[in-house]
């Protein structure tokens, strides 16, 4: 497994994919 | 089995439609906004009468949409696990699991936490730093989601009735401070508010001297075990070194705990 230590991982929030792979779904929705 | 009543609280039609038909219904549409779910569980046991080995619990409308549990779920682990005191439910396994107890995690979020807690205990001539307390899936609970016999809930409800009446009638910085607001996901609330849900805790914290049995629960952890490490691994063997020292004081596990976690924080970036 690889890690990019420079980004920070929070523990108490959810980890959400990139706003672009929802972008999709808000359009549709808008 | 001992008499088990599980009330869950509701204060609005809305919040009404969110109840599960398995818990009994506990309006608490006129009572005070500020002090939350403190005010029907005081209510309830100034009003009526209660056996001490009867298990009681209090659970907001929102006890399903946080845990993914049911009433029957609910019932089912209390059946499995008899001769407790205390049956806990907490919501959130891996915010525990991560600090060293739910009183450093509530000083991030609500400054000052430990130090007015401190304060407050002292006046019941209880010596104590809840910032040292170290605390696991054994003896912590977010929410108020637990399910306790009516001795333990006395013992609760003293430590509770003594911070509420400071914050409503005390005009030193203490009481000011303990009824001042701080801030909440989508509103400013009373720092009273989350140090009464942290008192279950307080209480479990003492060891041995109360049974408890944890229902551990994983919901909505797929956006969590969604980041780019074993996440609820890392959070079970953080959980399962503490829980190892409370249970022998042996220092090793401890010592072992904070290594991880500093292990995760340089290797992986894991914040809080």
């Amino acid at each position: 497994m690889t890690h990019d230590s420079d980004k920070e991982i929070f523990v108490t929030q959810p980890y959400l994919p990139p706003l672009e792979e929802f972008m999709p779904y808000l359009e549709s929705i808008y | 089995m001992p008499t088990c009543i599980i009330h869950q609280i509701y204060y609005s039609p809305q919040s009404f439609t969110k109840l599960d038909s398995g818990f009994t219904p506990l309006n608490n549409s006129d009572g005070p906004p500020e002090v939350r779910e403190y005010w029907p569980i005081r209510e309830y046991f100034l009003n009526n009468a209660v056996n001490d080995d009867d298990l009681i619990g209090f659970f907001s409308p929102l006890f399903y949409e946080k845990t993914g549990l049911t009433s029957a779920d609910v019932y089912e682990h209390i059946a499995k696990n008899p001769g407790n005191d205390v049956y806990l439910f907490n919501p959130y396994f891996h915010i525990a699991a991560w600090h060293l107890n739910i009183f450093t995690q509530g000083e991030m979020s609500h400054p000052g936490l430990i130090k007015i807690l401190n304060e407050t205990m002292q006046l019941m001539d209880v010596k104590i730093d809840v910032g040292n307390i170290v605390m696991s899936s054994t003896n912590a609970v977010y929410c108020n989601f637990f399910v306790a016999k009516v001795k333990f809930w006395k013992q609760w409800l003293m430590i509770s009735e003594f911070i509420y009446a400071l914050s409503e009638i005390d005009d030193t910085d203490h009481g000011k401070f303990l009824s001042s607001n701080t801030s909440y996901i989508k509103e400013d609330l009373p720092m009273r508010v989350f140090i009464i849900e942290r008192i279950a805790s307080l209480l479990l914290a003492n060891p041995n001297s109360w049974k408890t049995s944890s229902k551990l629960i994983f919901k909505d952890m797929q956006h969590q075990t969604d980041k780019p490490i074993p996440f609820l691994e890392k959070m079970l063997a953080l959980d399962s070194l503490k829980s190892a020292f409370i249970q022998t004081q042996n220092p090793l596990y401890l010592n072992t705990y904070n290594f991880e976690r500093e292990f995760l924080m340089i290797n992986y970036g894991l914040r809080v």
